[in-house]
This record gives structure tokens, sequence and C-alpha cells, in this order.
């Protein structure tokens, strides 16, 4: 894979993600050409990891998993990261969208999560010797799951919206806080899971592997949360009687 | 007080208990409270205190200790903080057949009691893989993440 | 439509720009330790393909589903049917 393959694909849908932001007819196909980029992307690196790539020199084949156990990590703490930029900003000027979209943005980044943490429980197995140990890093990243978890039960089971998107915006701020820890965990403490490689640790054949895998779940991420924060739009719609999604913007009134 | 100063309040709380738990955490003490491995200088430090308990130990496996006893599956090795020479040692006594990553100079935790006669009998052996990832033969890859774990090792002590 | 095929094409080309055929992998290297002891165990994994697929299973299936689950909750209905207008 050439070098600059992540760097022009990650414009590419930065780009996209910019047009979708920012034009509200274009609103209709960005995310489809997101969702293409993101199918071929995948069917590329699963070429690229499966066929492609090099092996690692102790891992052997087993190494192949870094193409997909990394961006899926990552594409959690993004998602998580958005949830939290979402909740000050709803809280900051009350905005029914921001609170979807932090919604949203916290369901898809357990998704993300979720499959992350099994495919490097699958991926310690072989390594490691062991599944599952509670090293600072597993334990971490436990909580924070269980913290965005908890997030969306306490929304599901709140029936007023103006109490449910304060208050579980600011119970998700203090939630947050777990990302940081779960990010610095390998540096902080003795840990089983290895700290963060860098450019100076990974051979260039592999990173260029990884990153572009990353552009290619971000892609479907961004899909993902789109479709996702439509869902949660219909639902308020729904339950505050607010101008459908299609009607001209119209900033709803917050009730006391 | 209007609904919005009052989520503007309770944002500028959140933020603000948030940032100090965070603090806490980073800057404070819980680290020397939250050990999921000793080092061997560590356990060393701890006296007859280390004695018994069921406890991690954690380092680096020094380069010609390995000895395999094929008969009863036991494998024998010495733990060492880092790759120095003058690192503090310790010598392990595993029942459980270690990861294929095992070898000398990898990472190892393993997880078991130290007893008075200054043996560590393990019953778990886990492979501490390194932040390393090397295509095999583009030059000096035993030699290059050797220097590697060693000034990783050096600089989390 | 048409811009999407043609952008996803573009990009499509652009990721398989220069995938050759693999060169077969070479045998891992016989550790050799920096200070010259022999016989040191290598400690390179052994096969474990399997691990590898399930990791790809979990990825793909994983997201296949995820995708499911938000086309099956899509919102449906005309939007007038949502309630009036405030």
């Amino acid at each position: 894979m050439p070098k600059w393959a992540p760097l022009i694909s990650l414009v590419l849908v930065i780009a996209l993600m910019i047009v979708h932001a920012a034009s509200a007819s274009a609103r209709a196909w960005v995310w489809k050409v997101l969702a293409g980029f993101g199918a071929i992307g995948v069917v590329v690196v699963v070429y690229f990891g499966l066929f492609f790539a090099p092996r690692e020199a102790y891992m052997s084949d087993v190494g192949r998993i870094i193409y997909v156990h990394i961006p899926f990590v990552w594409m959690c703490m993004v998602g998580f990261t958005v949830n939290v930029v979402c909740a000050v900003g709803y809280l900051f000027k009350a905005n029914w969208k921001l609170d979807a979209l932090a919604e949203a943005s916290a369901e898809v980044g357990i998704f993300f999560g979720a499959c992350g943490v099994t495919m490097g429980s699958i991926w310690a197995r072989p390594t490691w010797g062991v599944w599952w140990d509670w090293d600072p890093r597993l334990i971490s990243t436990t909580v924070m799951l269980l913290v965005y978890v908890g997030y969306l039960a306490f929304r599901s089971f709140t029936e007023d919206p103006d109490r449910r998107a304060a208050w579980s915006a600011a119970g998700v701020i203090l939630g947050y806080v777990t990302l940081p820890i779960t990010w610095f965990s390998v540096q902080w403490w003795n840990s089983l899971h290895q700290r963060q490689s860098d450019s100076q640790t990974v051979d260039p054949a592999m990173r260029v592997g990884y990153l572009f895998s990353t552009v290619a779940f971000l892609a479907l991420f961004f899909v993902f949360v789109f479709k996702r924060y439509e869902i949660s739009r219909s639902r308020q719609s729904s339950a505050l009687e607010l101008p459908p999604l299609q009607a001209p913007a119209v900033k709803p009134e917050v009730s006391a | 007080m209007t609904s919005e100063a009052r989520n503007r309040l309770i944002a500028i709380g959140a933020i603000v208990v948030a940032g100090a738990a965070l603090a806490w955490i980073a800057f404070g003490s819980i680290g020397e409270n939250l050990v999921y491995y000793w080092k061997p200088s560590e356990m060393l430090a701890q006296g007859t205190k280390a004695y018994g308990a069921t406890v991690r130990l954690g380092g680096v496996v020094v380069p010609g200790s390995v000895s395999w006893n094929s008969e009863h599956t036991i494998v024998t090795f010495t733990v060492a903080d880092t790759h120095k020479p003058d690192a503090a040692k310790v010598n392990v006594r595993s029942e459980q057949v270690p990861p294929q990553m095992f070898r000398e100079g990898i990472g190892v935790v393993v997880e078991g009691s130290f007893a008075a006669d200054q043996i560590f009998r393990s019953s778990r052996l886990m492979v501490n893989h390194s932040n390393e990832y090397r295509a095999p033969g583009d030059g000096g890859m035993p030699d290059d993440a050797w220097k590697k774990s060693l000034s990783q090792a050096d600089e989390k002590s | 439509m048409k811009r999407f095929v043609f952008v996803a094409a573009l990009w499509a080309g652009l990721a398989f720009a220069d995938i050759a055929p693999v060169p077969p992998p070479a045998p891992a290297p016989a550790a050799v330790h920096p200070e010259g002891i022999e016989n040191v165990p290598t400690g390179v994994i052994q096969g474990g393909w399997g691990y590898v697929y399930a990791c790809y299973i979990v990825a793909i299936g994983g997201t296949i589903f995820y995708a499911l689950s938000l086309f099956a909750r899509r919102p449906r209905g005309s939007p007038g049917k949502s309630g009036p207008q405030s």
C-alpha cells in the first residue's frame, strides 16, 4: 500500500464530513459516499491484512490482528470524545440536536469498543497466553465501556427529555474521565498491555496498513453516527413534538 | 434560575469535578496503591513481607537462565528488572507451559508466590509483548528489539 | 449516485494502486542474543490463523450486524405524522 494512501483517504473523508456538516442539501448523499468508501476500504483492509501485509517477526501471522484491533478501539475513543463535546455543548446551549448527537456517538462508540475489546481478548490468547487478565489497561477499558452502557441505560429509563438530556450530559462529563485514564493507563502503571506504538516501533509497511484501516472505519463510524442520530432525532420529534427533521431549522424552546 | 443557567452551572460543576478527579489520579499517589505487578527489586524490597502472598512479578527473562524439565513440564528462569547486568533478579519456577512467544529477553508477568528459599513459584505465566511490530528480516530485528526493550524498561523504572 | 460511484471508484483505485503479487515471507530470524549466547529459543508463534480469522470475523460481522440494527431501527412514516408542528 502506498505511504500516502492513509493521508489522502483521510483528507477525502474529512472533506466529505465537512460538506455534510456545511450543506443541508448534501446530507442526502454524502453518507452514501462515505458508506461506499468504508465498504471498499474494509475489503482493502481484509486483503491487505490477511494476504499482503508482512508477518510480524515474533507474532508471525497473529500480528495481522493489529489492522482491525487498533481502528476499532480508536473509533470507540473518537465516539466518546464526540459525545462529551456534545454533552458540554448541550449544557451550555440547549439544543436537541446536540443531545441526539451525544446519544448517537455514545452508542456507536460502545459498538466499536465492544468489538475492539473482543478482538483484543482473542489476540491476547496466543501472545500473552491468557484470554484476559485484570491489568490496568483492561480494567480501565472495561470501566469506561460500562460507564457508557450506564449512560445509555440512564437515558432509556428517564422519561422527561429535559431532565434526561441535562443529567445524562452531566454524568457523562464525569464519565469521560475514564477515557484519558484508559489511554494513559499503560504509561502510568505497570501493565500487561503494551504501550502505544509509534512510528519508531512499527514497521512502516504495517503502520500504513492500520492507519488506512482507521480511515476506512472512520468513514463507517461517521455513517453509523449519522444514521443513529436520525433515529434519535425522530424519537425526539415524537416525544417532544418538535418539528420534523426535514423542516427548516427552528430552535426548539426548552421548557424548565 | 432559568433551566439554561442551571445547565451551565451543572456543566461547570461536572467539568471541575471531572478535571479534579483526573488530576488526582494522574498526579496523586493512587499509582502506588494500584499495583498490577511488582518488579523484582520492588518485591525484594518488601523483605519477608513478600513471602507466601499470591502476587504478580513482572520483568524480563534473563538470557541464558531458561532451563526446561520436559518430564515434569517445569521451566525455570530468572526475571530481572531490566537487561542491565546489575539489575535485581528473582528465580522463577513455573509449572505452566509458557506461551509460544516466550523467549530469553522478553517481558513476562508471572503469578504465584515468593518463598523464603528465594524461589518464586508460579502457576500462571504471561508474556508481556512490547509495542514493537517488525517484519521479519528487515535488518537487525533482534538487536534493535533488545535495545528498545532495554530503554523502555529503564524508562519505566 | 453517479458522483458516489465515481468517488468510490477513484478511492478504490488509489487504495489498490501498488498492490503487487505477495513475495513469499522470509523465514523468521533465529534470535541471536547481542552478547553472543547461543541456542536462544526463537519465541515465534507458530500458526494461529484461527485467532486472526476470529478477529476479522468479529470486525466485519460486528460492522454488518450494527449496520443492520441501524436499518431495522430507521425512522419510518411520513414527516407530518409525528405530531403537531410547534
